[in-house]
């Protein structure tokens, strides 16, 4: 999917309601990626519909919380609170980026 | 009529519709409100249900769109299955402007539709964000009422059944709290289920299954209302049709249509025939005539027409086997002009090959042919046309279709039906129960020529003459004659006929001559016999006075006797 070498980057959205539980725990769950296997190469935007309705519906979001991988293509919406670690892995293809040598 | 459902709960509705009559929420479209004996339920949700392709999208648009125009009740739809331009364009060819509604903030679409593959489920979740956004669109225009277009696909890629159950209980409720009159479309569950989650329709107020069938082309689509909460609503399966005009539920009338059956007799424009059917068919009644080619089906129906256009009555005349000029001509020549009512404006003919048109679109053509014109009588000539749609058994649900629309516009109708051999009336006969009278037309060959029979195999609702009449096509029509039957028991028609009249004439004259002949012997011996008795008289008068004088004499004789022997006592004693 990716060229050997070639720099990744990954730029995320976060849309969440306030400090909700199911939210909170998806942000948790998120940084915990971000801060670790993807430090560095990952811009992570929260969006809280709370404050910022428009942008949920802007940008159609429905479940809550969702994760929209934008980079790298093809989008994925990742909907719930991520707490299937090995699903939001494999939908933000970690897995391949960590076997790189 | 109540569901017969469970007997409480049921019973607890009605007693709710007693009560209060459940406010509604007129749909637009043709014929569902008179089934729903109003609408949806107003400020509620409502299920629509079936399978992919059977017309949810056009209900759930219509009740939209009429609400709009008709009803002036701005709404909006959210679409999980189509792009808004491809809605704007297939709403467009049945008439519909979106795009002037939404510059006029009548109508907002919003279109969200996701590829199942760019989501993934990862956890519990809510939908927040869908109740936003609905909340937006709803105030943005005053939305009153409020589509949902098969939104349970979308669900369903989210992962967790459970979450979705409570959020769509959820989403339910929220409907009702802000009195929104909505329509939540859904594609059936497997395995029969009647929705995906298998309990949308517990929680909606009303529940409606629409159903399609393709059976060797020819396409049946049928409405149910399910459930109706706290509302009376018909229990069958409705017909209906997606036509030029949008959705029509048939018998496509309001509720105020079901009126009672008509006593008026309406006559044949055969004095005879009418005769045998004791005055004529009801008005509204359905007169099916069948026989072969060339028994005379379309003079009879032709004849009624003709009738109908003299009492200034309207008629619609369908001939899929004849054009106008055609039929003109043919009836003109038994004296039967049909050119003077197409002139005056009361009679309409429409020909037209039913192969040119679907039967669905002819049935729509049908539905908004009898709403512009309005006619009291229909002829359909003849209905085994259709079946060149298809095979034989299906003519049956569409003239049971045609029936119901023209019955329940209280509409006279007559049905042709053209059988090829003996055992095609079986076909007519699968007709026949629909209809309420039935005439069938027979030539008979016999001694080398043609004869026409009719007889009247049934006549609902009324005494009818159980005879067969034999017709004949004359220059003014058709006109009824009894039949002959010689003494074995056959009938006589034709020369067969002309000759045992003939015969029964030379009888006549005969025995009239008989009879003249006896009366003159009668006269002469009359005469012989009375001049005889009064020779016997005269004799009898002089025989009578001798005999008296003889008496008379006797008694003298006797006096005088009495005289001597008196004297000569006197003689002795002295």
């Amino acid at each position: 999917m990716h060229l050997i070498g070639e720099p990744i980057h990954w730029v995320l959205t976060l849309y969440v309601n306030g400090a909700s539980p199911r939210s909170s725990a998806a942000l948790a769950n998120i940084r915990k990626i971000c801060d670790h296997e993807l430090a560095g190469r990952v811009d992570l935007k929260v969006v809280d519909i709370r404050t910022d309705p428009e942008a949920a519906i802007r940008d159609k979001i429905l479940a809550i919380p969702t994760l929209v991988k934008h980079q790298p293509a093809p989008i994925r919406y990742l909907v719930g609170d991520l707490a299937n670690e090995a699903r939001v892995r494999t939908a933000l293809e970690i897995i391949s980026v960590v076997d790189q040598p | 009529m109540v569901k017969p459902k469970d007997t409480q709960s049921a019973a607890l509705d009605l007693a709710a519709s007693l009560v209060r009559p459940l406010p509604k929420a007129p749909t637009g479209i043709r014929g569902f409100d008179g089934i729903s004996a109003g609408g949806l339920p107003r400020g509620r949700p409502t299920l629509v249900a079936g399978a992919s392709g059977t017309g949810k999208t056009m209900f759930a648009m219509e009740f939209l769109l009429r609400g709009i125009q008709d009803f002036n009740e701005p709404g909006v739809l959210f679409t999980f299955e189509e792009s808004s331009s491809d809605l704007i364009e297939n709403m467009a060819s049945f008439g519909f402007d979106l795009e002037s509604l939404i510059t006029k903030e009548l109508l907002i679409i919003d279109a969200l539709h996701v590829e199942a593959s760019e989501i993934v489920a990862t956890g519990s979740f809510d939908l927040e964000g869908l109740f936003l956004r609905l909340e937006k669109a709803i105030e943005t225009i005053g939305a009153k009422r409020i589509v949902l277009d098969t939104i349970e696909v979308m669900l369903a890629s989210f992962g967790n059944d459970q979450i979705v159950r409570g959020e769509l209980s959820r989403l339910f409720r929220w409907f009702k709290e802000r009195k929104l009159t909505a329509v939540v479309t859904e594609e059936r569950g497997r395995e029969g289920s009647l929705t995906r989650y298998g309990f949308e329709e517990v929680i909606s107020d009303c529940a409606i299954l629409l159903d399609h069938r393709v059976h060797e082309e020819i396409s049946t689509r049928r409405l149910r209302i399910l459930k109706y909460r706290g509302s009376e609503h018909g229990t069958n399966e409705y017909p209906f049709l997606i036509t030029d005009r949008g959705f029509v539920v048939l018998p496509a009338m309001g509720a105020e249509a079901i009126t009672a059956a008509s006593d008026e007799r309406v006559s044949t424009g055969m004095e005879k025939l009418d005769k045998m059917l004791s005055g004529g068919i009801f008005r509204g009644a359905t007169l099916l005539i069948s026989g072969r080619a060339g028994t005379g089906k379309t003079t009879i129906a032709a004849q009624l027409v003709d009738a109908a256009c003299r009492r200034g009555e309207r008629c619609l005349f369908i001939s899929f086997e004849e054009s106008q000029s055609r039929l003109i001509r043919n009836m003109r020549s038994v004296g039967i002009n049909l050119q003077q009512w197409v002139d005056a404006g009361l009679l309409k003919i429409w020909a037209e090959r039913s192969t040119a048109y679907g039967l669905e679109e002819h049935l729509g053509r049908l539905d908004r042919m009898l709403e512009e014109f309005g006619p009291q009588v229909t002829v359909l000539d003849a209905m085994r046309s259709l079946a060149e749609l298809g095979p034989v058994r299906n003519i049956r649900a569409t003239v049971a279709m045609e029936i119901d629309m023209l019955k329940s516009r209280q509409i006279t109708s007559v049905i042709t039906s053209l059988t090829h051999r003996s055992e095609d009336e079986s076909s007519a006969v699968g007709v026949s129960s629909l209809t309420d009278s039935w005439l069938v037309l027979r030539n008979i060959e016999m001694n080398g020529e043609r004869s026409r029979l009719l007889f009247v195999i049934k006549s609902r609702g009324m005494p009818h003459s159980n005879q067969v009449r034999e017709f004949k096509l004359t220059s003014n029509g058709a006109e009824l004659i009894e039949v002959m039957i010689d003494p074995r028991g056959t009938i006589l028609t034709g020369s067969a006929r002309k000759l045992q009249l003939d015969r029964f004439a030379r009888i006549a004259n005969n025995r009239r001559a008989a009879i003249r002949r006896n009366q003159v012997v009668l006269q002469r011996r009359t005469a012989v016999l009375q001049a005889e008795i009064a020779v016997l008289e005269n004799e009898m008068e002089a025989a009578s006075a001798d005999l008296e004088k003889a008496n008379e004499e006797q008694v003298r004789r006797q006096a005088a006797l009495a005289v001597d022997q008196a004297a000569s006592e006197q003689i002795r004693e002295v």
